[in-house]
């Protein structure tokens, strides 16, 4: 038999072995879950439902039973890993950075659901679908029904207020900051702010000439021990320690509840809009 | 030396220089700096403490990278040699990259990116030595392997690196001069005058080696000397415009050929002129990356390999 029949065969053995299985769609009420990214892990704990989870994104630190689930990786997702765990459901960001990895799962099968984060009406209709994957609908809608209140009642506070010019960084070196059409420009405006980069879509890094020149008069920094070092070393002598900026009012918030897409941004809504009364 | 060709090149790097003072992302009136009190004033005066030091800094890094490639293009007679293909510059992205990753400070980084420059000369020297002399066909195929071996560590470094530690890393490995200080110009100056004054001095011994190495070496040259000599300077040269400015390329392979078109091929002429244009180059790139998508950047990496694959393409067509 010559070579090139036998590498035809096994070529062909290998595409039988290997063809796509069936797509299982997930459970009415999911009892393997995996999820992506940290927001997504405590919104699954917020409903009710992190005894289900089976495996969860490296940085899933909160709440602290989340800690002691089996992590599946960071910013780097392996899809071996999560596809070990026998998911029945797997929730993904869909604005994360590993969508190569999504796409490998789902093309092996993997009841993988996408959830939305990009704006505040996002995240809780990130919460409702996830409700809706996970089987609780009822625990979903009452936990977006109550963000929705403390929503409201924020706007009702801040409105008729003077809104200070203000720029959340989410990284100081170099500067990076929340630009238009992400839930933290939204969480500004909702909390009194005007966001000066509102006008830039996305995370824009900012020049060192427009950062010591812009009239700020609030900085939003995420607060954590990772990032503490790296904005007290750009105010002391970096970005940050010259022009109006080096004089504005800094809020501190907590750089977890803050960075992530979850329930407890609407603490932070809250925080702010109480900081800048 | 064309004495034409050096006025030009310092005529144009001024020029340069004073429009790039005046461009940028946040309006500056030279009224209000000269005269301006108050608010005013003190904007201005910010904005030109910003300004002046990053276009020094821009100009010394352009210069150290055209005159490294003019060097090695002469010494390897290759007009492809540059110090990015010779593993150079990611020797050095790869010595700061593993000092970020080590947590150490980031003041230490330069130091970094210059020990590993020049652990990736004295490297890809030793793999091209051979019977003690330096083969110059086997240096660029060192060269090439190096570069292999260190994109593969900096893939590493980036996959191990946390997602913070990552960004600051990636912006860096882009190239930026956005955090030019007037202590880092005066940091770089000492290594770009001695690194520019060997080179220079070296110009006429290189000018021998285009009529070939043994023809060279029977007109009196020292040719083993010389080309260590003049290879590590141009890696020096590198090294500390890594450090300084992080991976900026194309400006060592494109300024050389630029000005070898205009004022021919006399290494007495082409070292200096390169080192000027370079130095002309980074300063325009630069004053485009802060005034193109205020107020953010664009990566000035970017700039300079958006102007230099198409005038890299029109140079070879021209070349008969």
């Amino acid at each position: 038999m010559s070579c090139k029949l036998i590498s035809v065969l096994a070529s062909a053995a290998i595409l039988v072995a290997c063809r796509a299985p069936e797509r299982v769609a997930s459970p009415a009420s999911p009892h393997r879950v995996v999820t992506l990214a940290p927001n997504l892990t405590e919104i699954v704990f917020a409903l009710g439902a992190g005894d289900a989870l089976v495996g969860v994104s490296e940085y899933s630190d909160f709440p602290e039973a989340a800690r002691r689930v089996p992590r599946v990786g960071g910013l780097e997702v392996d899809p071996e890993k999560v596809a070990a765990l026998h998911p029945d459901l797997v929730l993904a960001m869909a604005e994360g950075t590993a969508r190569g990895a999504v796409s490998s799962m789902q093309a092996a099968g993997l009841p993988v659901a996408v959830i939305p984060s990009g704006s505040l009406d996002a995240v809780l209709a990130g919460i409702r679908q996830v409700g809706e994957r996970l089987g609780r609908t009822a625990e979903a809608e009452r936990l977006t029904r109550e963000l929705e209140r403390r929503r409201a009642e924020v706007a009702r506070r801040v409105a008729g207020r003077r809104r200070p010019r203000t720029l959340l960084l989410v990284w100081p070196d170099p500067p990076q900051a929340a630009g238009g059409g992400t839930f933290l420009d939204d969480l500004l405006r909702e909390a009194g702010a005007d966001n000066v980069v509102a006008a830039r879509p996305g995370w824009p890094v900012l020049s060192p000439e427009w950062v010591a020149t812009a009239p700020v008069e609030v900085l939003v920094i995420p607060d954590s021990d990772q990032t503490r070092e790296a904005y007290a070393r750009a105010s002391a002598s970096g970005a940050l320690s010259r022009g109006p900026i080096a004089r504005a009012r800094v809020v501190r918030l907590d750089e977890s509840a803050l960075t992530r897409p979850g329930p407890r941004v609407f603490d932070m809504l809250e925080r702010l809009a109480e900081s800048l009364s | 030396m064309k004495r034409s060709a050096i006025t030009l090149g310092i005529a144009l790097l001024v020029l340069a220089c004073a429009a790039a003072f005046l461009v940028g992302g946040v309006h500056l009136s030279l009224g209000d700096l000269l005269s301006g009190r108050g608010e005013e004033g003190q904007t201005a005066r910010l904005l030109a403490s910003l300004r002046a030091p990053r276009i020094a800094l821009a100009a010394l890094v352009g210069g150290c990278l055209a005159l490294a490639g003019a060097a090695l293009q002469a010494l390897l007679k290759n007009p492809l040699a540059d110090p990015f293909l010779l593993g150079t510059s990611g020797g050095a992205a790869v010595g700061a990259a593993l000092a970020a990753l080590a947590g150490l400070s980031p003041l230490v980084s330069p130091a970094a990116a210059f020990v590993g420059a020049a652990a990736a000369s004295l490297g890809v020297a030793l793999l091209a030595r051979r019977g003690g002399r330096l083969d110059l066909q086997r240096l660029l195929l060192a060269g090439l392997i190096a570069n292999a071996f260190f994109s593969a560590l900096l893939l590493g470094a980036f996959s191990i690196a946390s997602g913070e530690a990552a960004r600051s890393m990636l912006f860096w490995m882009m190239g930026s001069l956005a955090d030019a200080t007037p202590r880092k110009v005066g940091a770089l100056l000492p290594y770009a005058v001695t690194g520019a004054a060997v080179l220079v001095a070296a110009a006429a011994r290189l000018n021998l080696f285009s009529v070939g190495e043994e023809n060279a070496a029977a007109l009196g040259v020292d040719t083993e000397r010389t080309k260590r000599v003049v290879f590590l300077a141009a890696s020096l040269l590198t090294g500390v415009a890594v450090a300084f400015a992080g991976v900026i390329g194309f400006v060592g392979l494109l300024v050389p050929h630029a000005v070898r078109s205009a004022f021919g091929n006399d290494q007495r002429t082409l070292l200096p002129a390169s080192f000027l244009a370079g130095a002309t180059l980074l300063v325009a790139a630069d004053a485009v990356s802060r005034a193109a998508i205020a107020p953010a950047e664009l990566p000035i990496g970017a700039i300079t390999a958006a102007l230099g694959a198409p005038l890299f393409a029109w140079l070879l067509l021209r070349t008969p």
